[in-house]
């Protein structure tokens, strides 16, 4: 494996964020830290950077150990959720920053920095204030920062949460085609299943500093290792029918078709292309999709079969 | 290789700026109080009778402590008005009075007894030139009334830092609520003040008991803990009675030291509040300062401002004049005396004050960096020493000074270097914390990204954090230079005769009665300091955005 996370451990005080967390990521592949805020997803990318040092376990990128480097001298390169884009320093002095430290000198690091910029799509805001340039361009500018050192990893933390809900659809778009392009390896970390079933090839569902579930986006939907990480991606109906508790999701019902339940409407509300509704079953309640074409009134009794189910 | 060998030159660097920050502290603040703290415990050599020493001067204690109460609750109530006018008042006479209560706080240390002298004085402009009186003005009174004076002003700023943490959207859900604007300052305003007030009453407390200027000048006969420090240590050689008197001021200081720490986490907690201006628009619904509170406030101000007016024209008048009262004749002889003796001490004084702005500026950033920032190993114990001379009184500080550094190894008694070594050590604890508040403004991220792109520890600092605090410099070395050109307690035992500086040229000319020359050399200390604090006021103005 190329990144490899073997029985991390971390604990601040006497809280155990991280415990006992393996991991394994394979080159050019973008991994997703998906968990509810709190879950240790941004502690570990922090030990993944170097800017945190386990209590326990080792972190190898590419056959070499790297669980004692600084994050000075580490193959990763972190975007920070802020982009931490330095303040007193234009578009390009901020690219070249780093070049300057490997030894290059001022003149090759403008040199690899425009040349990063071009590849970002950025040439022309290189003398730029950073605070003069678009929430977009500043994460793009991160992103070059990060990728003109050639890190073997990079890191992304929460990288779209600063962006406005369009821009946010864009920029995904565009930074999956940079990491194409570089075929560099991603690990980043959210709390939107949106953006992480859309953004990654494989999903890590986190909690309580343990990884429940590692699968592509569509594994993990339809076979959820468990209640927990079923719910995290979407919403799960719970109702009890005779031999056992369902578990099913709400597109996973033809609605209007006999011999299976019957459900009172209780609320109907339009989402575009299609409706939900709420439905009364006995004491429990579900939730179900029909196309924009069934309508029913509230107060109406509706059969609805149960198509697919949740094993879990 | 070649990157490597620059980062072991940047561990290297990292490691000698820690080690001249610890070692600033140990010889400077550690050895120094260290000393004269070991001088006045029983079991050191020259062990003086510790209990005899405070019987003996339980009357000068005593006058401190009566002189110190006063002069807390008169500053406080004072300052409170002033504060609540400079907050809530029109903005005009707001700003007015801004501008004065800073002229109180960049004055010479004399310049209000100086005043006082010139017009309550036997020859008095007030008490003999219109009342035809001829009273002595030394004594307490005096005292209280000139400590009160010119305490106020820091008062007034750290008030109200805390008025304009008011929670505008509170203030105007209390009037929504159908609450009068009494029951708004009562119920809103007041219980946040109060932590302010008690940190007020303590500092000033403190302050109030060091003083050492003004007791000894409009004192007379009035003898106070530090008038009688002094007179030990000159009069009778007797350096165990004043350190042991030292440590009444040092354990009074330090108590007040704690209890402002454990206040001051309340006032943290209360900034947290919103809202950029409590001062409402002219158009806007708000806290105003009416009713019985806002004559108050406002009657008060005005007898500051005139006070404040009234010091400074009398300064003025008193430098351009021959001699005493209301027809006294214009002359230009104080300045001709000025730019004929005083020229070397004033430019003594602002090489002193330029280098321990700088140094005291360099160490509080590194302090706040490492101590803060990095929060490196024995940060608590660092923190507590920079801000450890800031709190106690210069004249421990400087008695501590000749204590230390009056024999090998380091024997500094008589030199610059130990003048301006404890100008720095006074004001490490502001800088520092001008560097503290700023970098808190700095995003973490901004570190570790640059860590991250590969950057050294130093190169972090110089590059990249040092950029973004511009505004700390402007701060710290406006407060470190104002405060190291005004020092006088601090640098009393440590001057001599062949290197004063003005204050001393100041003083001497004060109590040789030359008032007149004393308040040329007033004015010239007040214009220097307000050029260069104005040059690098330059600092605080954001760059272009």
């Amino acid at each position: 494996m190329f990144l490899e996370l073997s029985h991390l451990s971390k604990s601040f005080g006497s809280h155990e964020v991280i415990d006992d967390l393996c991991l394994s990521v394979e080159k050019g592949e973008v991994m997703c830290l998906l968990g509810a805020s709190g879950c240790g997803k941004t502690t570990t990318l922090r030990l993944v950077g170097g800017f945190l040092a386990p209590d326990g376990g080792r972190v190898v990128i590419d056959g070499q150990d790297v669980t004692g480097m600084s994050p000075e001298i580490r193959p990763t390169a972190t975007v920070f959720q802020s982009y931490a884009l330095f303040p007193h320093m234009s578009v390009v002095e901020n690219v070249g920053y780093g070049v300057r430290f490997s030894g290059a000198t001022r003149a090759e690091a403008k040199q690899r920095a425009m040349e990063m910029l071009e590849a970002v799509g950025l040439s022309e805001c290189a003398s730029s204030r950073v605070q003069d340039i678009s929430g977009g361009q500043q994460q793009r500018v991160a992103l070059a920062r990060a990728l003109v050192l050639g890190p073997k990893v990079l890191l992304l933390d929460e990288p779209f949460s600063n962006l406005d809900a369009n821009l946010r659809i864009r920029m995904r778009e565009e930074v999956r085609q940079i990491q194409r392009r570089f075929g560099v390896t991603m690990v980043f970390v959210t709390h939107d299943r949106e953006e992480a079933m859309s953004f990654a090839d494989r999903l890590a569902i986190m909690r309580n500093g343990k990884i429940l579930q590692v699968a592509t986006p569509r594994e993990a939907y339809d076979h959820p290792a468990d209640l927990y990480c079923a719910r995290f991606l979407g919403h799960v109906n719970e109702l009890d029918v005779p031999g056992g508790t369902r578990f099913f999701r709400d597109e996973a019902v033809t609605l209007g078709k006999e011999g299976g339940v019957l459900g009172v409407v209780g609320d109907a509300t339009y989402l575009g292309g299609y409706w939900r509704y709420e439905l009364l079953v006995g004491e429990s309640r579900v939730y179900v999709r029909a196309p924009a074409n069934q309508r029913y009134a509230r107060g109406a009794t509706v059969p609805f079969v149960i198509d697919q189910t949740i094993d879990v | 290789m070649r990157s490597t060998i620059r980062r072991r030159c940047g561990s290297a660097l990292d490691f000698a700026l820690l080690f001249v920050l610890a070692a600033f502290c140990a010889v400077f603040v550690v050895w120094p109080i260290g000393s004269f703290v070991w001088q006045a415990l029983p079991f050191s050599g020259s062990a003086p009778n510790m209990l005899e020493v405070l019987t003996q001067n339980s009357g000068a204690i005593l006058n401190s402590v009566f002189v110190a109460v006063l002069v807390s609750l008169l500053s406080c109530a004072i300052a409170l008005a002033v504060a609540l006018v400079v907050t809530f008042g029109r903005r005009g006479w707001a700003s007015l009075v801004t501008g004065l209560v800073t002229l109180s706080l960049a004055s010479p240390p004399f310049v209000a007894s100086l005043a006082y002298i010139e017009l309550f004085g036997r020859r008095g402009l007030v008490t003999h030139g219109l009342l035809g009186l001829s009273v002595s003005p030394y004594g307490w009174q005096g005292i209280v009334f000139m400590e009160a004076l010119f305490f106020t002003g820091i008062n007034v700023i750290l008030l109200d830092s805390v008025l304009e943490r008011v929670d505008k959207s509170a203030v105007s859900a209390a009037l929504d609520l159908g609450a009068p604007m009494r029951r708004v300052f009562a119920d809103i305003i007041l219980p946040l003040l109060r932590p302010g007030v008690a940190v007020c009453l303590l500092l000033t407390f403190v302050r109030s008991i060091a003083d050492y200027a003004t007791p000894v000048v409009i004192g007379g006969k009035f003898e106070t803990i530090s008038t009688q420090i002094y007179v030990r240590v000159v009069g009778y050689s007797d350096l165990g009675a004043a350190a042991v008197l030292n440590l009444v001021l040092f354990a009074a200081s330090f108590v007040a030291f704690i209890a402002y720490r454990r206040l001051g986490s309340t006032l943290d907690v209360a900034s947290k509040s919103l809202g950029a201006s409590v001062r409402p628009a002219d158009d806007e619904a708000g806290f105003r300062l009416r009713g019985a509170l806002g004559v108050f406030a406002h009657v008060v101000t005005a007898a500051f401002s005139s006070a404040i007016v009234a010091v400074y024209a009398t300064i003025v008048h008193a430098a351009f004049t021959k001699g005493m009262g209301w027809s006294a004749p214009l002359t230009l002889d104080n300045l001709t005396h000025l730019m004929e003796y005083n020229v070397d001490a004033i430019g003594r004084s602002i090489l002193y004050a330029l280098l321990s702005a700088g140094a005291s500026t360099l160490i509080g950033l590194l302090a706040a960096y490492f101590v803060h920032r990095r929060r490196v190993a024995g940060s608590f114990l660092l923190d507590f020493l920079t801000s450890l001379p800031y709190t106690i009184p210069g004249i421990c500080l400087g008695l501590g000074y000749i204590l230390a550094f009056n024999r090998p190894p380091l024997e500094l008694v008589g030199t610059s270097t130990i003048i301006v070594a404890v100008l720095t050590a006074k004001e490490i604890a502001i800088s520092t914390r001008a560097f503290t508040a700023a970098l808190a403004q700095v995003p973490p991220e901004l570190d570790m990204a640059a860590k991250d792109l590969g950057a050294p520890d130093t190169s972090v600092l110089w590059g990249v954090l040092a950029p973004n605090l511009r505004s700390a410099f402007g701060v710290s070395l406006i407060n470190g230079f104002t405060g190291s050109m005004m020092a006088y307690a601090a640098v009393l035992f440590l001057i001599v005769p062949g290197h004063k500086t003005a204050i001393f040229e100041l003083f001497d000319a004060l109590s040789g009665g030359k008032y007149g020359e004393a308040a040329m050399i007033s004015l010239a200390l007040v214009a220097i300091t307000s050029l260069v604090c104005a040059a690098f006021g330059r600092l605080l103005v954001k760059r272009r955005s």
